[in-house]
């Protein structure tokens, strides 16, 4: 009797303590930061913590390839809590179609427009930087006409913001100095979740992925 | 089509669940999809199949199993009954349009090529068999050639590429799908302006008007995407209602030039 008193009096004082840490441990594990600042540039030569839907995806000299022309092959990474953040990558088109990256993606799987998330791209066929949402359907949101042409298999740069509903992009040809900038206030906007690469009856290349918490004064001050 | 499928949905108090292989060629993607989705609880399924001979075994299963099934796009292989119906656009009026409009257009003998012609997709065909019958009360205009690629746009713009290198007489073609309309004008404008040669193309996708509009096609002889949505949505509610189900529908077609879409503009 004695000994069943004392375990439930070590029970009793356990349990704030197990409630306080599993709470600590999911606050931490559902934090919006958490992974951040995020940063691959393929170098070990695999794709450790990308999920592919659909695609040819592999990593040659620190590039990651699709070599598929599937319309809307993703691959995917990052939290699915991460909330306000900058992405970069540095892309290049193998072909005709279009190629960019996502964010606040969630819900993703096999198909052509099958996930939740905001798609930021260079398409060929009307020379554009592309803005859309996603939603297992499209809903373009901008498009941006380019100064030249997209030159396949020639590095542009993605830069793309997402803070609260507000979406800034800057995107730029590697070594040219015209920057296109596009900024639009989302509403209702997606709040938060992971980001990938993707591609559209184009295969394409992608490296230097970098994922950065926005706070209050950092970002690009577009806009 | 997908704004149609949601406007019915919503008025009829459904979800739809939206979805499509990466390659339009995937049937064993579609038929995975599909499957998925009436795993998931889905009471009734509309398809754009992607090639209706594999399909069969599904949708009789399907069908079997009393789960409404509607076509779009094609008219499926199997005869309809109380699970399986379709709605589709009028596949005869597709070529009948096109044959007006290259005889409208041009003059004396002209030689025509169809590109886009699928076994897997019997719309093609139909527009193919339906333009053919009608060119033939013009004996001035010749066919000379029907080549593949219904459903890939590069097999349209290698077949495009290869016509314009053989037949440098050509003067029209009429692509029959929306992806050899694409794969025509890539290999059009690859190999420069060809104002000798006359695109009409089909179907509607998120470019094809404005390359209308920009003048790099003729014309596109389309259906209204978004009543084969609503339709089609609507008829699978009645479905899943137990109302009995429709014979195939059919949406007539329309042929749009430049000039008609920026007097639409316009209004």
């Amino acid at each position: 009797m004695r000994h069943l008193f004392r375990d439930l009096i070590i029970f009793a004082m356990a349990l704030p303590v197990g409630l306080f840490a599993t709470s600590g441990i999911l606050d931490m594990r559902h934090s919006p930061t958490r992974g951040l600042p995020y940063h691959d540039d393929f170098a070990n030569g695999n794709a450790t913590g990308w999920v592919a839907h659909d695609g040819n995806w592999t990593v040659q000299s620190g590039v990651m390839v699709n070599e598929s022309n599937e319309r809307g092959a993703k691959l995917i990474t990052g939290s699915p809590y991460w909330a306000d953040y900058a992405v970069d990558a540095d892309l290049a088109l193998s072909n005709t179609g279009e190629a960019g990256i996502i964010a606040r993606v969630s819900h993703a799987e096999s198909g052509v427009d099958s996930y939740d998330g905001i798609y930021v791209g260079l398409r060929v066929r009307d020379e554009s930087l592309v803005v859309g949402e996603a939603d297992y359907g499209w809903g373009e949101l901008a498009v941006q006409p380019l100064p030249q042409p997209i030159i396949a298999n020639v590095w542009y740069h993605i830069h793309l913001e997402m803070r609260g509903c507000d979406l800034k992009v800057l995107t730029w040809r590697d070594g040219s100095e015209d920057t296109i900038r596009l900024s639009r206030l989302l509403s209702p906007c997606l709040r938060r979740g992971k980001i990938g690469l993707r591609s559209y009856d184009s295969g394409g290349q992608w490296k230097n992925i970098r994922v950065t918490a926005l706070q209050a004064g950092n970002g690009t001050g577009l806009g | 089509m997908h704004r149609g499928a949601e406007a019915a949905a919503q008025a009829a108090g459904y979800q739809i669940y939206w979805n499509g292989p990466t390659r339009e060629d995937d049937l064993d993607r579609q038929i995975l999809i599909a499957d998925n989705a009436v795993h998931r609880g889905a009471k009734a399924l509309i398809l754009g199949p992607t090639n209706i001979w594999g399909l069969t075994t599904m949708v009789n299963a399907m069908t079997a199993r009393r789960l409404p099934v509607v076509f779009v796009q094609t008219e499926p292989s199997e005869p309809t009954g109380p699970y399986l119906t379709s709605v589709t656009p009028n596949q005869e009026e597709f070529g009948r349009l096109a044959a007006e409009r290259v005889e409208a257009t041009t003059q004396g003998a002209v030689q025509v090529a169809i590109v886009g012609v699928g076994r897997g997709t019997p719309e093609t065909l139909a527009r193919a068999d339906s333009f053919i019958r009608a060119i033939a009360a013009c004996p001035r205009v010749h066919i000379v050639a029907e080549t593949p690629g219904g459903v890939q746009i590069m097999e349209s713009e290698q077949s495009a590429r290869e016509l314009v290198n053989r037949y440098p007489k050509l003067r029209a073609i009429f692509a029959v799908s929306a992806d050899a309309t694409q794969g025509v004008m890539l290999a059009l404008q690859e190999r420069g302006s060809h104002p000798g040669i006359k695109l009409i193309g089909s179907d509607r996708d998120l470019f094809l008007a404005a390359n209308l509009h920009d003048g790099k096609l003729d014309s596109l002889v389309t259906a209204d995407g978004y009543q084969i949505g609503y339709l089609a949505v609507q008829t699978a509610v009645a479905g899943i209602r137990g109302q009995p189900f429709p014979p195939p529908m059919h949406v007539g077609a329309k042929l749009l030039t430049r000039e008609t879409l920026i007097l639409n503009d316009n209004h």
